[in-house]
């Protein structure tokens, strides 16, 4: 287990440092610091040596080593808009889109494993045909025309949840949550619903078609000749076998939800990562997109880390071979 | 008390134990029903061994589930009957069927890579049994039992085996796990579906040998579905199917 472990985390280095690479090259192609920085009224003397006093005259593999050290410190750089440093901003903004994917995963977690198993035992429920079915028109409809649409419905028309915005907030060592308030509640519930509607149908039919296939298999059938009840067989036997691949899965599409987050939080002015890339993107505020890009990077390096390790604890032929190497 | 339950065995030996006459089992299919065994029949006393023979497509193995009744669907049994101490297996409850299935009639199946359940140990698959069929066995009288058996099918120190996965074991001990856990509730009847064709050749004589002497010892009685006749121990009673028919 330990060694699976240290694997896997020096696996997660070769991948930030792949990410570092890519944010430097970013860096260095999007727009020129030193005209960011002074304006048009400078000569080009002047410049010259400004360029040189900021080391962006030196070899590119030097300036990459200042990039990498900086970056391990936390130091991505000054935001242009902002005027503070780029990494102040990530996480200043962090919790909003965190608490945001945080819920959507829930709603995820709670819907799609008791619906997929569901519709996998009774495959002609009219309660199956139905999910089966509505969950093609799930994933067919976009996130922002599904945001749209609720927000036209349950704000302009109903007036029940508020169309933007994160309401009250709590601070809590740094971290502003709006998760300890009913205000706050009533404002992440649309966003959050929006974001996983995407995420939901897919994996109810994931887990579906995953656990009807383990429900053919020879061992579940040996499972019904040992007498065992219902419920142990779907829900010991055969829904622990389901989880492999969704685990999988469920990791790649945590990160493909964050990217989602762009799309989400624009419609629902969410003062959260997604909306403040949008806007940096518009600024040209290249320190800033530098770091919103080290930080997904590494939040789906940690993220993808964890759900591994889950794997590994789910399955033991995994367990086991990491323990005898 | 204990006199009157061995008379009642000792007059039971000669009864019948399980009755199959005329079973037919279909298969529905796009294109209309497919009869996988067309009328078969035959008794089987208490302790009795029946090997049942036939060829590939023969109708073995769908016998064999459907005693249990447990063919995969779309598979059905269409008619006849299947009398196990005189109850029809095929027009029980599946509540009732649930305590005969693993306790009094227990199945091994052909291919001992598929039987066992990847993710679960061998001890939790076979504690599950025990405590399926009986509501007041507690974990640790179900893991004496489990041991127990493993000692009878020859596993090696079963203690630290019953920790393990199924992966941590080759083809033959699986076989002999199985046949550890059709053992697990004492049953009256062992069903063996071509319990050594997926194993090689030097295994296979060893488990067939343990099979056997297991049901000598236990007064088990047992259907064998075999490809070829190669038996050399024991009293048999032979059935041939063929043509999704049997004979004698």
């Amino acid at each position: 287990m330990i060694a699976f472990v240290i694997r896997r985390i020096i696996q997660a280095f070769i991948v930030i440092f792949i990410i570092s690479v890519i944010g430097f090259a970013v860096k260095q192609s999007v727009g020129d610091p030193v005209r960011e920085m002074t304006g048009i009224s400078v000569s080009a003397e002047e410049l010259q040596e400004f360029r040189e006093k900021l080391g962006l005259n030196d070899p590119w593999y030097v300036q990459y080593v200042r990039f990498l050290g900086k970056a391990v410190q936390g130091d991505l750089g000054n935001s242009f808009f902002y005027k503070r440093p780029a990494t102040d901003v990530i996480l200043e903004k962090a919790p909003a889109t965190l608490e945001l994917v945080f819920v959507s995963s829930l709603i995820v977690i709670l819907f799609s494993v008791p619906l997929g198993v569901f519709s996998a035992i009774r495959p002609n429920h009219f309660l199956s045909r139905f999910l089966m079915s509505g969950s093609i028109v799930g994933v067919s409809i976009p996130v922002f025309l599904t945001a749209i649409m609720m927000i036209y419905v349950f704000s302009v028309k109903l007036g029940w949840l508020p169309s933007f915005g994160r309401g009250e907030l709590v601070m809590i060592g740094g971290w502003d949550s709006g998760l300890l308030t009913v205000d706050g509640w009533l404002h992440i519930l649309m966003p959050s619903v929006a974001l996983s509607s995407i995420m939901l149908p897919l994996f109810i039919r994931l887990i579906r078609a995953e656990m009807m296939e383990v429900l053919e298999s020879e061992y579940i059938k040996f499972a019904w000749a040992k007498g065992l009840s219902n419920r142990r067989i779907w829900f010991v036997h055969a829904f622990k076998n389901t989880l492999l691949p969704v685990i999988t899965v469920g990791g790649v599409q945590l990160g493909v939800t964050i990217a989602f987050t762009i799309l989400t939080e624009t419609v629902f002015q969410w003062q959260g990562l997604g909306f403040m890339f949008m806007e940096a993107v518009e600024r040209s505020d290249s320190p800033l997109l530098v770091a919103y890009l080290m930080f997904v990077g590494i939040v789906m390096v940690v993220v993808n880390t964890i759900v591994d390790l889950i794997y590994g604890l789910v399955n033991p032929t995994i367990r086991i071979s990491g323990a005898s190497s | 008390m204990s006199s009157i339950l061995n008379c009642i065995r000792a007059d039971d030996v000669m009864a019948t134990l399980l009755e199959v006459k005329d079973l037919v089992v279909k298969f529905a299919l796009r294109g209309g029903d497919v009869t996988a065994t067309n009328g078969v029949s035959f008794d089987l006393a208490r302790g009795e061994r029946l090997g049942l023979v036939g060829e590939s497509g023969a109708g073995k193995s769908v016998t064999g589930f459907s005693i249990i009744n447990l063919i995969s669907q779309p598979g059905y049994i269409a008619s006849g009957s299947v009398n196990f101490h005189g109850e029809n297996l095929a027009t029980m409850s599946a509540a009732r069927l649930r305590t005969i299935r693993g306790n009094r009639i227990s199945m091994i199946f052909q291919d001992p890579m598929m039987t066992l359940n990847p993710v679960l140990t061998i001890g939790t698959q076979m504690i599950e049994t025990l405590m399926a069929h009986n509501l007041q066995m507690c974990k640790e009288r179900a893991r004496g039992i489990a041991l127990e058996k493993l000692r009878k099918v020859h596993i090696p120190s079963p203690e630290r085996r019953l920790e393990q996965y199924p992966h941590e074991f080759s083809g033959g001990m699986r076989q002999r796990i199985i046949i550890a856990i059709a053992l697990l509730t004492d049953p009256e009847l062992i069903i063996a579906d071509e319990p050594t064709t997926a194993l090689d050749v030097t295994i296979q004589a060893e488990i067939m040998d343990l099979l056997i002497e297991l049901c000598e010892t236990e007064g088990m009685g047992m259907i064998l579905m075999l490809d070829t006749c190669r038996c050399r121990s024991g009293n048999w009673t032979l059935a041939v199917m063929y043509l999704r028919r049997t004979g004698y």
